[in-house]
């Protein structure tokens, strides 16, 4: 069964991109949010085993977002998504325990290939 | 058919799309069995028949399209499938290799619809090749260059240069940085050649197709957003939170324009999102960067509005970004020493201090990392690494690669170190990550000694990150640590140089999480929103139309069953009545027949007859009445009547989605208004009230440009200037107010001023200068016409004109903006009190309630919202004033026309008749009888938009179909009022 993945962001266009990435190389989107606090809602409701989330969003930042689904689940496998100027939000959120993190803009390679490292798949 | 181009185009789209996914599919199935067939294995005969039906399904919609080359070409293609399929033909490499040949050439032919709207691929040799194919003869080689490199010579040379060095190089990790460009020359470079240049700029931006449409609908929502923000942060500088959502905003339209590609938006926002980071550290505005960051996002803006209508970007945005770049540097330099001279971006800052002396070669760091050992340890590492021991921790070496490319491999290490610090103990890691550059090219290896009570693949699995590679992992040996002395010392130092920092940060975080949940609890009843594209939402529109058309058919059928009924009803009468006729003939026939008993042959051939017509007659009985077309027809009503009520809840419903609120207009003006106050120096502020009151999508746009110029009119001539304002004794601040409300199924816009007021007077003695009016006329207007007269076109009240207003584009546009919607302006003012302009405007476009009357032999529908009443008059009644025909309505004269002579159609003469039907209609503002010759009634139509051929043609809005197919033309009730005058 492939890979349910859940993906966090504000913007509609970067949640389209990754969610064609993730389709064609069969990962399954469960499901998409908007902001922070979707995130967490969706990951209670949809529990998907990945969540791509980007870290500057409205309602509740990534970060928060992330350490809240990390408390409903401590297993959970949280790719940030972020802008490379990011640095200071990317290391709190490292700290805060992302899984791994993708720089935007990002190639498909990249996010691939983190996703798959994530699952233990390569 | 008969199709509109606008239909046609939209079909065509349709298609499109969905013969690009067939061909997707073929193109899929094509290469399957051409490894099949390379293996010498048996293409399956499901695949053969997907090829087969795409290639059919493309062909059988391209003929209903009428576009001869697609379908001679996968006509073409189609039969060789077919033979395939039926195994006729046998599925060679070089069948398939025509046949992909083949399907590029239609793909390119797709290609060049879309473009372009027509079909210019050649595809003879193509067709040729599979001709020869179907008859077994030698098949000329495919030439592959062929039909690609025709399309691809179309496009200019520079482009697709352009195109490969963009491929080749993805954005830099820095890219958000503006291109070099040598500072000395860039100076010296005086406007008229900065002008040039923009005109002929050319786009390095690579823009992703793909996702420019969605990323365009995000961008307009951010910018008007920011626009907004931007400005109520200017109203009040102590909204700091204010900031955060600006830099926000600006920070999602760099990251998504970094996405598609578009460098200049994208170094725009870099440049802004600075400035305003700025802002948000010291948490403070200051005071010029307001109108930097306007000027900014009006490009953005530009730029948005380029990619819309072309695809691409035309404006080199270079300059801007250095302005707002020095600002940056100024405004961080504000606070920190002067004599600081190069700031930088503060993550360079960081990252150029990361960077130790001695650490800045491959083989330092590779010198460095392979040193580990236990020997190094110092004495205290030693210590620590005893108690862990103790504690039962297993020990390991693990060299770890970051790859070359990775952009940000100091972080990459830093996640490293803090994955592994979540499972145990680093003891030993080199380098740190601190020390690691991101600039640097070459991989970078990074040796540690780790201490954990968990699992070794939990530990691995940890280090599993993209761009890293876990290089060896090995388990210590035990006796490493077997001859230290003992000491807890360091081993408590770290437990208290770390947990309580840890602990004391999972304590806050779970408060704060607790409050975001309570929150959220309750804004988790929110409607969620989805942006649909709104030409998708037309077309709903426009077949939730249809659906109406067809209830009407539907119900038109009903009528027609009926009449049928009362037809077979008069059949049932006629056959009893034949029953009853041949019985009296039977019997009369008998009675005869017993009279002269001696014709008896005669009388055994009559009865055969009459027996063989009475059983005929009685089944002709039987299968009439026993037909229950009565009971079908009654069905079919209620069949009827439910569609009819479907039908106009989906119409309801869609129409719905195509209500958006006025709001996203209005707040574009508070920014407007605050421009052009500040350009003519005068002191106003905009109420709105009413923005979420809803109307439809395509009436809120083009409400935009008509409001946008009576707000610009009320700021730049309605109100006055301060003084005048102070020594008229009003408040030396104006008011500029936006209105928005529903009125039944209108919307109601009000645009008004308190300033000083429509002068009648004036108003008729400036047309009378233009020569709008003549002198005379000026005695017969009311208050009113006088006032309408600003609508007139080349009308401008203003002594001065300014660099705002009066640029010939004046309240005649605007009028006639309204009315193209259907809506109606009406003015109120008083001197120096204010003007109030009033726009009335129906909720919805496609719809709507029309009254259906006969003229001639034409049906015509009258929009039910401009239908005041209908009378019926004598023709004693009518009498004449200045030759206009003319009854009393009322107390009122009402003047008459009959409606061929303002449409110009052939009409009939109706000076016979003793009474005419008159449907008073009335544009809001007079009132005029259109005599007709008969009444159909009210019904729900749908307008069908007419071609620009019929612009010209006065009095006519559009057409509709009506339930039985005919064609209805629609009036215009304002231009029959006007052309009746």
């Amino acid at each position: 069964m492939s890979k349910r993945i859940l993906v966090v962001d504000d913007a509609p266009i970067i949640r389209l991109m990754l969610s064609d990435i993730l389709k064609f190389n069969n990962y399954e989107v469960v499901g998409e949010g908007c902001n922070g606090q979707e995130g967490v809602d969706k990951y209670k409701e949809l529990k998907p085993d990945l969540v791509t989330m980007d870290i500057v969003m409205p309602e509740k930042d990534g970060i928060q977002a992330m350490t809240e689904i990390l408390e409903f689940d401590k297993n959970a496998k949280v790719v940030m998504v972020t802008a490379i100027d990011q640095r200071e939000s990317l290391m709190k959120a490292i700290r805060a325990g992302a899984t791994d993190y993708i720089i935007k803009p990002f190639e498909q390679d990249r996010v691939l290939s983190a996703i798959k490292k994530a699952f233990g798949e390569a | 058919m008969n199709m509109t181009p606008e239909e046609r185009e939209g079909i065509i789209g349709e298609f499109l799309a969905e013969s690009t996914e067939h061909l997707q599919l073929i193109n899929d199935k094509l290469l399957e069995a051409e490894s099949l067939v390379k293996e010498g294995q048996k293409v399956p005969d499901a695949d053969l028949d997907a090829m087969f039906r795409s290639a059919h399904t493309i062909k059988g919609t391209a003929s209903f399209m009428g576009l001869t080359k697609v379908v001679g070409l996968t006509h073409e293609a189609e039969t060789i499938l077919q033979r395939i399929k039926e195994h006729k033909m046998e599925i060679t490499l070089e069948a398939i290799e025509i046949l992909f040949d083949g399907f590029d050439v239609l793909e390119s032919l797709l290609n060049d619809l879309k473009d372009s709207n027509q079909e210019l691929t050649d595809i003879e040799e193509s067709v040729k090749r599979i001709k020869a194919l179907l008859e077994g003869d030698a098949v000329a080689p495919v030439a592959s260059s062929e039909t690609k490199g025709e399309t691809e010579s179309t496009l200019p040379p520079v482009e697709s240069t352009e195109k490969q060095e963009a491929s080749q190089e993805p954005l830099p990790a820095k890219s958000v940085e503006m291109p070099e460009v040598s500072s000395a020359k860039e100076e010296e470079t005086n406007i008229s050649e900065a002008e040039i240049k923009n005109a002929t700029y050319i786009s390095k931006s690579n823009i992703n197709e793909k996702y420019l449409q969605q990323y365009l609908v995000e961008l307009e929502q951010n910018i008007e957003d920011f626009n907004a923000q931007l400005l109520n942060l200017e109203e009040d500088n102590s909204k700091v939170d204010l900031i955060n959502n600006l830099f926000r905003i600006m920070h999602t339209i760099k990251g998504s324009a970094g996405i598609v590609g578009v460098l200049e938006i994208q170094s725009l926002a870099h440049s802004m999102e600075n400035i305003l980071g700025v802002c948000r550290e010291k948490g403070k505005t200051y005071e010029n960067m307001f109108t930097l960051l306007f000027m900014g996002i009006d490009v953005i803006k530009e730029l948005y509005d380029s990619l819309k209508t072309t695809q691409t970007v035309n404006k080199d945005v270079t300059q801007l970004c250095k302005e707002l770049e020095k600002y940056y540097k100024e405004i961080i330099n504000e606070n920190s020493s002067p004599d600081k001279q190069d700031v930088l971006v503060k993550n360079e800052e960081a990252s150029a201090a990361m960077t130790e002396p001695g650490l800045s070669t491959d083989q330092d760091i590779k010198r460095i990392s392979t040193t580990i050992d236990i020997s190094q340890f110092s004495k205290e590492e030693r210590k620590s690494a005893e108690d862990l021991y103790k504690e039962g921790d297993q020990f390991y070496q693990i060299f770890i690669q970051i790859e070359g490319s990775c952009p940000t491999k100091s972080m990459k290490a830093f996640l490293l170190e803090e994955h592994l610090r979540k499972l145990g103990t680093i003891l030993k890691i080199s380098p740190l990550f601190e020390s690691i550059s991101d600039e640097m090219n070459s991989e970078i290896l990074i040796g540690i000694v780790y201490a954990s009570k968990e699992k070794d693949d939990k530990i691995k699995s940890s280090l599993s990150v993209e761009g890293v590679n876990l290089l060896s992992f090995d388990l210590m040996a035990d006796e490493l640590f077997s001859s230290t002395p003992e000491k807890k010392e360091s081993d408590t130092m770290i437990k208290e140089n770390s947990k309580p920092v840890e602990v004391g940060a999972a304590v806050q975080q779970t408060d704060v999480g607790k409050e975001v949940a309570a929150r959220a609890k309750t804004s988790s009843v929110e409607i969620s929103t989805i942006r649909i594209d709104s030409q998708k939402l037309d077309k709903l529109m426009n077949l939730s139309g249809e659906l109406v058309i067809v209830r009407a058919q539907y119900a038109r059928l009903v009528t027609l069953f009926n009449d049928s009924l009362t037809e077979q009803k008069e059949l049932l009468r006629i056959l009893s009545d034949i029953r009853t006729k041949y019985e009296t003939f039977t019997g009369e026939y008998k009675r005869i027949a017993s009279r002269n008993g001696n014709k008896r042959k005669q009388d055994e051939k009559m009865n055969e007859l009459m027996e063989s017509l009475s059983s005929r007659l009685a089944y002709l009985e039987m299968t009439t009445a026993k037909s229950n077309v009565m009971g079908h027809i009654h069905t079919l009503d209620e069949t009827t009547i439910s569609l009819g009520k479907l039908s106009s809840d989906i119409q309801t419903g869609v129409m719905q989605t195509r209500m958006m609120p006025i709001e996203g207009v209005f707040t574009r003006f508070k920014r407007i208004v605050r421009d052009i106050a500040k350009q003519v120096e005068k002191d106003v502020s905009l109420e709105i009230e009413g923005e979420d009151t809803e109307l439809d999508k395509k009436i809120v746009d083009s409400l935009g440009d008509p409001l946008t110029h009576m707000i610009r009119n009320a700021v730049d001539h309605g109100i006055e200037d301060p003084e005048t304002r102070v020594k008229k004794g009003k408040v030396r601040n104006g008011t500029v107010y936006l209105k928005a409300s529903h009125q039944g199924n209108n919307i109601c816009i009000e645009v008004g001023d308190d300033g000083k007021g429509l002068d009648p007077v004036a108003i008729a003695q400036s047309a009378l200068k233009k020569g709008i009016i003549a002198e005379d006329q000026i005695d017969k207007m009311t208050e009113k016409e006088k006032l309408n007269l600003v609508f007139m076109p080349g009308f401008s009240t203003a002594a001065q004109v300014t660099g705002l207003s009066g640029r010939g584009v004046g309240m005649d546009v605007v009028k006639s903006m309204i009315t193209s919607v259907n809506g109606v302006v009406d003015i109120e003012t008083e001197v120096d009190k204010g003007t109030r302009f009033l726009m009335k405007i129906p909720l919805t476009l496609a719809i709507i309630q029309a009254l259906l009357v006969v003229v001639g032999a034409e049906t015509y529908a009258i929009p039910l919202e401009s239908v005041t009443e209908i009378i019926k008059t004598r023709d004693e009644d009518i009498y004449s004033i200045d030759g206009n025909d003319t009854v009393k309505l009322r107390d009122h004269a009402l003047s008459l026309v009959e409606l061929e002579k303002v449409i110009k159609i052939k009409g009939t003469d109706r000076s016979q008749q003793k009474e005419l039907k008159v449907v008073v209609i009335s544009d809001g503002e007079s009132q005029i009888g259109v005599a007709v010759d008969s009444l159909i009634g009210e019904e729900e139509i749908v307008i069908k938009s007419l071609s620009n051929h019929f612009t010209e043609v006065k009095g006519v809005t559009g057409a509709s179909i009506l339930g039985d197919g005919t064609i209805a033309l629609i009036l215009d009730p304002v231009a029959i009022i006007q052309e009746s005058r």
